[in-house]
């Protein structure tokens, strides 16, 4: 055993070596995506399969490597390469870098493996599409996008993927773009994301003027003279921007947190509300992404695109990457305690939203989107309440059930003349069967259900939005408990277990138990083919297999003296959170519980919970009882229905508006003015101009070098009268 | 030994033309399919000579008449660089209108070894002979298709114009050295100011006139009025290498004549001729493009807002230190609070700017040349607009190349054209020129209407009807290729290019 983690804690390349060759994981995909994208009609789907599925495979090789040498003590769990500057303009640089330690790593392999099995899933699902060579081209660039975005190792370049991966979805929504409804859906996932990333600009844009205020220069007196110089360091040698500077920035933070900032356009403000307001930007800019509150709205509609894309796009790996963006930057999380405040209490409520909203759709793929929206918000909720392990261990087992559920949900539409709505299905039980084992596991995954992953995960955030405590300090430089959002936040947080528990098993039982429904478009569903159903068997496997990282009491650890249990995840990420945890520990924010054993009656707590939402779905729906009680409810039903009416508000309040004030800016200055005025006016005036020089041009030798006389002429008067 | 490393690119260039001549003569086969690779590979070879002397520490050699410095060497090599693709491209049209002969590639690569030595000359007489010879060369090579009346038209009235304007130069030279006693241009620095003194009338005309010799070669207004007739009378693939490599060698002349004579003369004198040549340059260029719908005159006039162009960065070589007033539009606001101008950026901006011209005019007169009909050569309509309506349907290959020279020639990024643009007007927005490089930015502005139009034809117009297949060659293609992809790699990746190009601030005598 000894000897068998020895070899796979000894990296197999030299580091450096793997190191520098980070960027060939990006470069496979990019490559697939040139080629299927260029040549794909020529090659022949064949072909294409095998360029877009191999590119996949040889980053999910690299990755693999990469992951093994990470787990090199020798590489202090981390390694990374800076192919040098990639622009600079005055001190601000932005160096091209990436990097790999064990939270990008985890990444890596979720977006690559997970990734894998879809893009071989879609060799089948999207076989009779004429679009083959575009779908794989744009899942592709997708690959690679997400995989910048990780292996990043500053916000400029995290941003490039981050824009990346917003763009291939875009795409892949608005895939089928002769029907105007996918076309608009791709629309709306895209602006509201644009909304998120004016927030995570101006959030960069803020954190390089607070840090340039950290460090001392001329004109610059500043508290903490070493941090300064070592962040100064970093800035020139990283990157202004590179996560290496921002970490030595959260350093110098604590001493000046209540101070206001001396120099730059900031001047006068304190350090801790700057901090805060960062966070909430970089929020609205996660928000946009991972569809939070106000921002979600696009996500339930994105699923317009083909089902392979909702299950890579839209479950397993973009929408994450605001969990990720914050786990990066958790460092500066534990330092604004309010902050974290309002991030737990918006992930718990979009969470509760979200599954409420679920309760009543009647769309497989609507439901799965609420659901994914739901358990982001969970996600949320573990970064408020400090447990970024807990959060992205959440990510990693959401991953595999999810994409599960989005893939078999694929193969029920795919047997089933591609119809979605459940209440037109029923008894797919007996007619698809590896399809209904499959997504019974991962429904009982995600209810959160022991064994399996989803459970410990789910749990994992939820323990640890109960027992963490808040803190800010107070004006006298004492702390004071601030968590009174994180408090409200858990309860929240609870309840939307119960919820998932409801709907989950309430999609299962319409749609996979029962009779089959008289209004189904065929009369019997057909299991589809193997490169559908054997991506399903295997996330289906890792969604039951993924708990051991959630397993508690795992590892042994002491800390500050004291023998503490961790769970493998916990232990595997705290190489990655060496800064937060010392952080916290040095300005005491953020306390949770310190785990000396393994508490029980949490876990029997969620279990019940789990059960009990269950087992109302089971009554209603499976056992068709209550019906009385759920013609009562039918006003809440309608409410849930119409989303709360979510969007029709926003149409009112926002983008009614904004329209009325563009067609009136447009009929008046753009018609009027700018296109009157001041284009075809310019226009109309240079072409006068130059077609009344052309009649100078007469084409006669003569009168050319006669014009060339005259100006020579000209110029020597001018000259002579000069010297005169 | 030393003394004889600036020729070799010149010596090259003659050897393969005389090769060429006389194998027209003793090799009287059908097949002439070998002398584009011949020219080609001299123009190729000559090139990399001349990238090899870029290297060396400039120095004047041949007894003073000539010098060796990375600038007039970089200007070879790129000068080299256009005539092989002006060779190619010229491979395709001729061998179109069964008219590919010795003689041809034999004077191109003449002309080409006139440019590199004009490059390199540092004495007035040497300079004329050597502008004579590039000039005789091309005055043949423009009426080199006598059908019809337009070539011989075109060549009489460029060789008319030009012996006129060479006959200024060569006379303001004169007057020069009447009031001097020296022709070498390192003496004249020297002798000037105290002629400068003594006979003021003497120097100011003979500046004067060598000016309007070198302002007709550059084709500046007033002085431009031959050149959409020459450019468009002659045969496309010469077009290009005048447009190329003719303007590109007289400006590395004019530039190396000037900066010997600046110290002389009250600094605002040179400044406000050559800010004025540029102010009118950029806009009546770009503005007499403007209503052409004949594409080759268009790029004839859009070669005249080119050099305004890089007048503008001329002057800003030229920009009194200290700020003059009363100059309206050409006023100097220097922003560096009176420090004059790093001239190593300037002589880098006006190189990378030619470099990436010679790709993209050569790549676009290739274009216009690829799509041009034999039958056409007479009627009026030959290089209209409509002729390149769908060309994205019918060559999308070519359509998107000339996309790309167009978008080079308009600066737009990620183009060649942007980036020494780019490089010119922060150069003259860093010598204070504000005034004329918004004015030269106005002008660029009004000038993407009429490459865009190129543009929008190609890709937006149906295809007319009578479109035919176009005659292809492999040279064609090998030539629009290469010109794409170093409009594109230059504007993507300046970096190394510019690397080398700023060794050119150390030119001869004016470190």
């Amino acid at each position: 055993m000894n000897s068998l983690v020895q070899f796979f804690q000894t990296s197999p390349v030299p580091p450096s070596n793997a190191a520098h060759a980070l960027w060939l994981i990006i470069a496979l995909p990019l490559l697939g995506a040139f080629v299927s994208g260029v040549f794909g009609k020529v090659l022949g789907r064949a072909n294409t399969h095998l360029v877009a599925v191999g590119a996949v495979a040889g980053s999910f090789l690299l990755s693999l490597l990469v992951f093994w040498v990470i787990n090199d003590p020798l590489t202090g769990y981390a390694i990374g390469w800076d192919y040098g500057t990639w622009f600079k303009a005055g001190s601000f640089q932005v160096n091209f870098g990436l990097s790999a330690d064990h939270l990008s790593g985890s990444m890596l392999l979720v977006i690559t493996g997970v990734g894998l099995l879809i893009h071989v899933y879609s060799t089948e699902y999207m076989s009779h599409d004429a679009g083959y060579w575009r779908f794989f081209a744009y899942l592709n660039l997708f690959v690679a996008a997400m995989l910048t975005l990780v292996l990043a190792d500053s916000m400029p370049l995290l941003f490039v993927g981050w824009e990346g991966v917003g763009m291939c979805s875009y795409l892949l929504i608005g895939f089928w773009y002769d029907d105007p409804a996918k076309a608009y859906a791709g629309r709306k996932a895209f602006i509201t994301n644009r909304i998120g990333d004016f927030g995570f600009l101006v959030a960069s844009f803020l954190l390089v003027l607070v840090l340039t205020s950290l460090t001392p220069s001329k004109g610059n007196q500043v508290k903490d003279v070493d941090a300064g110089a070592a962040l100064s360091f970093k800035m020139q040698q990283k990157g202004t921007l590179a996560f290496a500077a921002l970490e030595d920035g959260a350093k110098a933070l604590p001493k000046v947190l209540a101070d206001e900032i001396p120099s730059g356009p900031l001047k006068g403000m304190k350090y801790e509300s700057a901090l805060f307001v960062i966070l909430l930007l970089l929020l609205l800019g996660a928000a946009g992404k991972s569809a939070q509150i106000p921002l979600y709205v696009w996500l339930p509609d994105a699923m317009a695109g083909p089902t392979p894309v909702s299950a890579l796009i839209h479950a397993a790996t973009m929408v994450t990457s605001g969990i990720y963006l914050f786990c990066r930057l958790s460092y500066f999380v534990v330092l604004s305690p309010m902050a974290m405040n309002v991030i737990a209490l918006i992930g718990a409520t979009t969470a509760l939203l979200a599954a409420l909203i679920a309760f009543s759709q009647t769309g497989l793929k609507k439901v799965l989107a609420y659901s994914t929206v739901s358990q982001l918000g969970l996600m949320f909720l573990g970064i408020g309440a400090g447990a970024f392990w807990a959060a992205f261990l959440h990510v990693v087992t959401h991953a595999f059930f999810k994409a599960c559920l989005f893939l078999g949900a694929g193969s029920v539409m795919h047997g089933n003349a591609e119809e979605e709505d459940i209440t037109k299905l029923g008894g797919l039980r007996r007619e698809m069967k590896a399809t209904w084992a499959t997504f019974l596991v991962a429904t009982l995954a995600i209810t959160g259900i022991v064994p399996l992953s989803g459970f410990f995960s789910k749990d994992a955030i939820l323990h640890a939005a109960h027992t963490t405590k808040l803190f800010r300090a107070g004006a006298d430089g004492a702390l004071v408990a601030a968590d009174g959002g994180l408090h409200l936040a858990y309860w929240l947080g609870v309840l939307t277990a119960l919820c998932t528990a409801f709907y989950m098993m309430r999609m299962y039982f319409v749609a996979f138990e029962g009779e089959r429904s008289a209004d189904a478009k065929v009369a019997h569903a057909h299991e589809s083919g193997p490169a559908i159903v054997w991506p399903l068997i295997i996330l289906a496997a890792l969604s039951v297999l993924a708990m051991v990282h959630g397993l508690p009491g795992l590892m042994h650890v002491e800390r500050n003296g004291v023998q503490v249990h961790q769970t493998l995840m916990e232990n595997f990420l705290d190489p990655v959170f060496r800064t937060t945890y010392a952080l916290r520990d040095q300005v005491k924010f953020v306390q949770p519980e310190i785990e000396t054993s393994v508490p029980v009656a949490p876990f029997v707590q969620a279990w019940v919970i789990a059960l009990v939402g269950g087992a109302v779905a089971f009554f209603l729906y499976f056992k068709k009882q209550g019906g009385s009680l759920l013609d009562s409810l039918e006003p809440l039903r309608k409410l849930s229905w119409n989303k709360f009416y979510v969007d029709e508000l926003y149409t009112a309040v926002i983008i009614k508006p904004l329209t009325f004030v563009a067609r009136a800016a447009h009929r008046v200055i753009d018609a009027v003015i700018i296109d009157g005025l001041a284009v075809r006016g310019t226009a109309w005036l240079t072409t006068r101009t130059g077609a009344a020089l052309r009649y100078l041009q007469s084409g006669d030798a003569q009168s050319y070098a006669a014009i060339m006389s005259v100006a020579v002429a000209a110029a020597l008067v001018w000259i002579l009268l000069r010297i005169a | 030994m030393n003394d004889f490393l600036p020729l070799i690119p010149a010596a090259t260039l003659v050897v393969g033309a005389i090769v060429l001549m006389l194998s027209e003569v003793f090799l009287a086969s059908a097949n002439r399919g070998y002398m584009v690779i011949v020219a080609t590979l001299t123009s190729v070879v000559a090139a990399v000579a001349a990238f090899w002397n870029a290297f060396e520490p400039a120095r004047s050699v041949l007894q003073g008449y000539a010098v060796l410095d990375p600038f007039s060497s970089f200007m070879t090599c790129m000068v080299c660089v256009g005539t092989a693709l002006s060779g190619l491209v010229a491979s395709s049209f001729l061998k179109h209108r069964n008219a590919e002969r010795g003689e041809f590639y034999a004077l191109v690569l003449f002309a080409a070894a006139g440019m590199s030595l004009l490059a390199l000359s540092n004495e007035f007489i040497t300079i004329f002979i050597n502008l004579e010879v590039l000039s005789v060369a091309t005055y043949s090579l423009t009426a080199y298709l006598r059908r019809g009346g337009r070539p011989a038209e075109a060549g009489f009235k460029y060789f008319i114009l030009g012996a006129f304007s060479a006959s200024l130069l060569l006379y303001g030279a004169a007057l020069l050295y009447g009031a001097t006693g020296v022709t070498k241009l390192d003496e004249l620095e020297r002798a000037l100011p105290l002629a400068a003194a003594t006979q003021p009338a003497l120097v100011y005309v003979g500046f004067g006139l060598v000016l309007a010799g070198f302002a007709f070669k550059v084709a500046a207004v007033p002085f431009h009025m031959w050149t959409p007739d020459v450019y468009e009378g002659a045969p496309t693939p010469v077009t290009a290498l005048m447009s190329a490599g003719v303007k590109s060698a007289a400006f590395v002349s004019l530039v190396r004549v000037f900066l010997a004579m600046k110290g002389a003369l009250p600094p605002e004198v040179p400044y406000l001729l050559f800010a004025a040549l540029a102010l009118v340059t950029m806009v009546a260029g770009n503005l007499l493009a403007m209503p052409q719908r004949n594409v080759k005159r268009m790029l004839a006039y859009s070669s005249i807002a080119h050099a305004g162009y890089l007048l503008l960065g001329v002057a800003a070589l030229f920009a009194p230190a200290g700020a003059s007033a009363k100059a309206g539009v050409l006023a100097v606001t220097p922003l560096l609070g009176g420090t004059a101008v790093a001239a190593g950026d300037v002589y880098k901006g006006l190189l990378f700017y030619l470099l990436g011209y010679t790709v993209t005019t050569v790549g676009a007169f290739g274009c216009v040349a690829a799509i041009e009909r034999r039958e056409d050569e007479t009627r009026t309509n030959t290089w209209d607009l409509e002729r390149f309506a769908g060309l994205a349907q019918r060559q999308p290959g070519w359509a998107v190349a000339m996309a790309a020279f167009m978008l080079s020639l308009a600066g737009v990024p990620p183009t060649a054209g942007f980036i020494g643009k780019l490089f010119v007007f922060s150069a003259a927005v860093d010598a204070g020129l504000i005034g004329l490089a918004v004015a030269g930015v106005l002008a660029s502005v009004a000038g993407t209407y009429y490459y865009l139009r190129v543009v929008v034809y190609m890709f937006m117009r149906p295809s007319p009807d009578e479109a035919t297949a176009p005659f292809r060659h492999w040279t064609m293609d090998v030539a629009l290729v290469t010109s794409a992809v170093a409009v594109v790699a230059l504007g993507l990746l300046p970096g190394p290019v510019a690397q080398w190009l700023s060794r050119a601030g150390m030119m001869f005598g004016h470190f």
